[in-house]
């Protein structure tokens, strides 16, 4: 069997359990994706996007889909969270809403809901439509949306502690679909932290959504982690669109999986807005993990900057694929771009590519990327002090990697968080948290 | 305590260093003047281990051990410590972090238990009181956006917490105010014991007025042209390296 016959057989085994089935705007939004789906198939290495990262190792194993949430304890959450003493936290088990691990308390005008949960009380509101410019995955998501994060701020509305939001994989052998939308009213601010993990060391595809709107002047901060397990795949698409005087903070960490694909689509719609994206990926073993941006610029003065690191070690591999593009009437758009990696050891790869179209005249675009290995005067400079090779090699890699944790305020929970998360995830990084202040 | 015997060293295929003699022994301090190029930091960075020469010839002996032979690491267990003319800037690393890695690696070295952390702090912040520094620098990353002077600073603070045996400083006079060199200076002479040996690498005789040296060395042309008592940094002041003659007033030029 295929894999588009399996999950067509998936989808007639379970779309009569899904939320809101039975009810027109649901049924014909996962009807229409699940035919893009079975049309298009998985996204193709000769497909130019896809060149470098081939998805044809799903096609040998079909995992069913995750119809109901396992079970965890409290401390296994606690253990692994960028955020331990959250104040708002929503835990998804399975990409299935888990209430019993999750609590917050937002203000008013700030609402979390279950998609789940509102797809039963509310079907004729539907599902947001398939968007075609996503690829395949996100059509086979909206699929099988069964559960995910609904998130709305209104205007004016000031979340001020991050919100945590963690998509925990429990059960192996299976397909998850977990997905998200923001909506960011006009001036409300909030920052997001999404974190992936797994609780178990077997195979798993995760296949994860996100959508976002920021109305003007509306500020987020969006913090992605992908901390799965080792044989996990993790295929992600997320959109962003802007309007005016809107300022979107990304960041990014690929710290886990076997095989990882981040896409992350900016739409700078509305004049003055501003998008910064860091992002970071760690690749060692035999991972392979594939970055692709694309950053529109639809309106005038607006600006992006992008910063994205990888490490690369052992027999891994890296894509980075930065997309600026610069539409006509965008006038004074102020683009940079740069991808700076460092290769470990002589079996690491990483294949990066700028890609920048520029249809606009009156505008400042910059991108650069480097590839090197590690300075030798900070080696130097630590092993002069007493530190090993080994430890100052580790200390000089983390010292590249945290840079790209400078958008998050320091000193702050979550930036010690994220710091441990790093150094947990680093070659050689459990010898160094003892040496934590 | 540093036996330094006809010491030739390269880059690139160049000579640098041509057949160095110097003895240092426990107590004195021992300051290396020399114009530019002369050799003056490479014999240092040599000395820590830096990577990048070739030693052509010759031998380094210290407390009896071919220094040569140590990676850095080891040599910095070993006591020897040196002050960097630039300190190196490493972002995401906090400076008290760094200072405790240091410290107990040449504890363990020394067989003496690590410090825990209360201990450490309570270390760290009477030497940062000593050093005129504010404390807010140990949560800072590693020299990263430090001015000049703090960076020097910095490091003699990392000496004052090692406790070197041998202690190279390389031109850790250059780009300080006179309220830091005395500051420097003083962390500098809180060090000195009979236990301990100290070269300093200088361009100039100011730091010289601070830190009174047993003996002075003029460096040229990768050789020990001239060696004296303090009075001679005096007279290198007055003169420049001209009177010297020959091969010193050649690389000067």
């Amino acid at each position: 069997m295929s894999l588009v016959e399996h999950f067509g057989a998936e989808h007639a085994r379970l779309a009569a359990q899904l939320p809101g089935a039975g009810h027109p705007a649901v049924d014909s939004v996962r009807g229409a994706a699940l035919a893009r789906f079975r049309s298009q198939g998985l996204p193709q290495t000769r497909l130019e996007d896809w060149k470098y990262t081939s998805l044809a190792g799903l096609e040998h194993k079909p995992l069913p889909v995750a119809a109901s949430a396992g079970s965890l304890t409290a401390g296994q959450l606690a253990a692994q969270a960028a955020l331990p003493q959250a104040v708002h936290r929503l835990v998804f088990i399975d990409g299935h809403f888990a209430p019993e691990h999750s609590f917050h308390q937002l203000p008013a005008g700030a609402l979390a809901a279950s998609l789940a949960a509102r797809l039963a009380a509310a079907p004729q509101d539907g599902l947001p439509a398939d968007d075609p410019a996503a690829s395949a995955l996100s059509a086979l998501n909206l699929a099988f949306s069964a559960d995910g994060l609904e998130l709305e701020v209104a205007a004016g509305v000031v979340v001020e502690q991050p919100i945590l939001l963690l998509w925990v994989g429990s059960q192996p052998e299976h397909s998850t679909f977990p997905a998200l939308r923001v909506r960011l009213g006009q001036g409300a601010r909030a920052c997001l932290v999404e974190q992936h993990l797994s609780l178990h060391a077997g195979t798993a595809v995760n296949t994860a959504v996100a959508r976002i709107s920021l109305a003007g002047q509306a500020e987020l901060q969006h913090i992605k982690v992908q901390a799965e397990g080792p044989r996990v795949v993790h295929l992600s698409d997320c959109a962003v669109e802007l309007a005016a005087g809107a300022r979107l903070r990304s960041l990014v960490l690929a710290l886990g999986g076997q095989l990882g694909r981040e896409d992350l689509r900016i739409a700078l719609q509305g004049r003055n807005a501003a998008a910064e994206l860091d992002g970071l990926y760690l690749a060692r073993g035999r991972r392979h993990l594939d970055h692709h941006t694309t950053v529109v610029h639809a309106s005038p003065d607006c600006s992006s900057r992008q910063d994205y690191r990888g490490i690369i070690d052992d027999a891994a591999r890296a894509v980075f694929n930065g997309r600026v593009v610069v539409a006509r009437d965008a006038q004074h758009t102020d683009a940079q771009q740069t991808n700076a990696n460092l290769l470990l050891s002589d079996a690491a790869e990483i294949d990066t590519k700028p890609q920048l179209e520029i249809f606009a005249d009156d505008v400042r675009c910059s991108h650069g990327a480097t590839v090197g290995q590690l300075d030798a005067a900070e080696l130097f400079y630590l092993r002069s002090r007493g530190l090993d090779e080994a430890q100052a090699r580790t200390l000089v890699t983390f010292a590249f990697a945290a840079r790209c944790l400078a958008p998050v305020p320091a000193g702050t929970p979550l930036h010690d968080g994220l710091r441990r998360l790093l150094l947990a995830a680093l070659p050689g990084g459990e010898q160094l948290e003892n040496l934590t202040p | 305590m540093l036996e330094i015997r006809n010491l030739c060293a390269e880059i690139d295929g160049k000579a640098i260093l041509r057949g160095i003699d110097l003895d240092v022994k426990a107590g004195e301090v021992h300051a290396i003047m020399g114009p530019n190029g002369s050799g003056k930091s490479t014999l240092a960075s040599i000395l820590a281990g830096r990577d990048g020469y070739t030693i052509t010839a010759g031998s380094v002996r210290y407390q009896g051990q071919d220094l040569l032979a140590l990676p850095p690491e080891e040599r910095a267990r070993a006591g020897v410590f040196l002050a960097f003319q630039y300190p190196v800037e490493i972002p995401g690393v906090s400076n008290i972090y760094l200072l405790k890695a240091a410290v107990n690696a040449r504890r363990r070295h020394q067989g003496i238990p690590e410090l825990d952390a209360m201990d450490f702090l309570a270390l760290v912040k009477d030497r940062v009181r000593f050093m005129e520094m504010d404390e807010s620098m140990l949560y800072r990353a590693v020299n990263e956006g430090f001015s000049g002077g703090e960076k020097k600073r910095n490091e003699i603070l990392q000496m004052t917490l090692l406790e070197p045996t041998l202690a190279l400083l390389d031109e850790t006079d250059s780009g300080l105010d006179i309220d830091a060199l005395k500051v420097v200076s003083k962390g500098v002479n809180s060090l000195r014991t009979p236990e301990r040996a100290m070269i300093l690498v200088t361009h100039y005789q100011r730091l010289l007025d601070y830190i009174k040296p047993d003996c002075v060395h003029v460096l040229a042309g990768g050789r020990i042209v001239k060696s004296g008592g303090a009075e001679l940094a005096l007279e290198l002041e007055r003169q420049g390296y001209a009177w010297l003659g020959g091969e010193a007033a050649g690389v000067a030029r």
